[in-house]
């Protein structure tokens, strides 16, 4: 295996979640291999024996939720043997199957009020901070915690900054948040101790439309930065739109 | 004018609940749904409603409603004294109501979760395809006093039908399995767990519920030992405390604190409706184990319909006893003959 994984003897691994559902770890916590590999596994799972409900990668690991009335859970267990046998899953090509999005973000004021204490802890300015956040691809590692909240990565080494130690006050849908080299793009309020330097205007969760969430696991993303007077210019709907035309 | 309930009082946290949602996980959207599927499915089963219908989940005893034209209700999970007009009926069965007749669920008799139900289900908006009501997903209807539940069909068959009394309500035996972090436990922890009696603790929602060792609290260290993870339903997580608490029907995709064992599918839902200061034990058992009871879950499920039964009839229900023709067909005593 060409991945230099401390742990690399123990995974890919399969364990029961429940009587109807199977986990399969890539790693013991995250990393880009790790995260690559999850994706890469997650895909080839619509080749799978049928009666599988849905899969969900997380930052580390697949969770493939089956029907036992339709399917064995031994069997479904074989086959992913026989993946990891022959396949090795850490060296993946990137597939660049999934959406590419530009999200406007107004970065800074009431809409990033801890952009000035990141600038601080990276050690560079504010306009620095917003020129090295919104020049680079990111890739929608998963969603997860609250609904349509996305994980994406990998930012720049500067922002291998850790969380806040206690969660402060609860952030609105669409802040920008940052830490571990990550942003956190949540889709509905939370309560979080990771710091916001920004706000998207653009809504990535509409619970009534057919396909409700903007975003999914692989899709690649980039932040264009925004002043806030042009907020109302953002068109939400022809955004929304190119769902209907790429995605099947 | 539609038909359906006022609803005058309700207690707090009670919810519009179908069987839930499914293929949103990977946005970060679990399942859900009703606590009690069983109880869910005997409503359903009741009315002759679809398996996707929603009812209305009740937390405790309290509520109160009054009938907004003619009505078929039905009853089903936790059992609660019922009153229509101050009248008394039995549990898990259908009521026939009139115009403004006043229906009040009472003390609460067994169980947590009881379930309203009205011909072909009540009416709530459909967010990514389940009416259930998720609160801190924001998704769903969460109905209170002064707002209406309305039948979506009205067009049902006036019938006075009644399930049996399932006995998981006094089951105090709760099987799990191991999960992925079992491992990372203690031998000491997983005797516990064996071997322990355990009670239901009042720190308990639709998220789950945390539940007192007798043995006392477990390893917590291990909270910061491993990386955020996958969850699902019937995870038994060990918080930062020791505390474990049991993972029901709205817990969060994922989570960083260790699991050290998860409860089958078919007995989550006989967690879900123990009362705050149940009781019981865990049992361990294996997967095979685990899915041969969900299947047998699954076809008394299936086979509710064919238990349903006429009520008997009870004097004491009828209101109008003086009105009913108890004896059909006349004759007059004098009858001749044609010549």
């Amino acid at each position: 295996m060409s991945c230099k994984m401390t742990d690399f003897n123990f995974y890919p691994r399969i364990c029961a979640a429940g009587d109807e559902a199977l986990l399969v770890e890539f790693g013991s916590t995250y990393s880009s291999e790790v995260s690559s590999a999850v994706l890469a596994f997650d895909r080839e799972l619509k080749n799978a024996p049928k009666g599988i409900i849905e899969t969900a990668p997380t930052l580390r690991s697949v969770l493939i939720h089956f029907d036992s009335a339709i399917v064995d859970p031994e069997k479904l267990e074989q086959w992913c043997e026989e993946q990891f046998s022959n396949t090795d899953w850490y060296s993946q090509p990137e597939i660049k199957e999934g959406n590419y999005w530009q999200i406007p973000v107004i970065y800074g004021g009431n809409f990033g009020p801890d952009i000035l204490e990141t600038s601080e802890i990276i050690g560079l300015t504010v306009s620095q901070l917003i020129e090295l956040h919104s020049s680079i691809d990111l890739k929608v590692l998963c969603l997860g915690f609250s609904p349509g909240l996305a994980y994406l990565a990998e930012l720049a080494p500067e922002f291998a900054i850790p969380r806040r130690e206690a969660y402060g006050r609860p952030v609105p849908a669409g802040s920008i948040l940052v830490a571990n080299r990550q942003t956190v793009l949540p889709a509905t309020q939370i309560p979080t101790g990771w710091r916001r330097i920004g706000t998207t205007p653009l809504p990535t969760f509409r619970p009534h439309q057919i396909k409700p969430f903007l975003l999914s696991p692989g899709d690649r993303i980039r932040f264009e930065p925004i002043k806030e007077v042009d907020a109302d210019k953002v068109n939400v709907d022809v955004i929304w739109d190119k769902l209907n035309e790429i995605r099947t | 004018m539609k038909s359906g309930l006022k609803i005058l009082r309700l207690p707090i946290g009670s919810t519009i609940q179908d069987h839930g949602r499914f293929g949103y996980r990977r946005y970060g959207v679990t399942r859900g749904g009703a606590m009690d599927i069983f109880a869910l499915a005997e409503g359903q089963a009741l009315l002759g409603n679809s398996r996707t219908a929603a009812a209305l989940e009740m937390t405790g005893p309290g509520g109160k409603f009054e009938s907004v034209g003619q009505n078929l209700v039905a009853f089903s999970g936790a059992e609660m004294e019922l009153l229509v007009n101050g009248k008394s009926y039995g549990w898990r069965r259908t009521v026939r109501l009139q115009e403004r007749d006043v229906l009040e669920i009472g003390a609460n008799i067994d169980g947590s979760y009881s379930y309203l139900h009205l011909p072909g289900g009540i009416e709530s908006p459909l967010v990514l395809g389940s009416q259930s009501a998720h609160a801190q997903a924001e998704l769903g209807w969460s109905p209170s006093e002064g707002e209406h539940l309305f039948t979506l069909n009205g067009n049902w068959k006036d019938m006075n039908l009644c399930l049996p009394k399932p006995n998981y309500f006094f089951e105090r035996k709760i099987r799990i399995i191991r999960g992925p972090q079992s491992n990372l436990f203690d031998k000491k922890d997983f005797q516990s767990l064996e071997r322990a009696e355990f009670q239901i603790s009042n720190s308990r929602n639709r998220v789950g519920v945390r539940v007192h060792c007798s043995t006392g609290a477990f390893n917590a260290d291990l909270g910061t030992t491993i990386s955020s993870d996958a969850i699902v339903a019937g995870d038994i997580q060990v918080a930062a405390d020791g505390i474990p608490a049991i993972l029901l029907a709205d817990f969060q995709p994922v989570g960083g604190y260790p699991r050290i064992a998860t409860v089958i599918s078919a007995d989550i839902h006989k967690v879900a409706q123990m009362p705050v200061g149940t009781v019981f034990r865990f049992e361990l058992t294996d997967r095979s184990k685990a899915l041969s009871e969900l299947a047998e879950l699954r076809s008394n499920i299936a086979d509710l319909p064919s238990k349903v039964t006429p009520t008997i009839r009870n004097p004491e229900e009828i209101s109008d006893l003086l009105s009913y023709t108890l004896i059909d067909g006349v004759i007059t005593g004098e009858e001749k003959s044609e010549n």
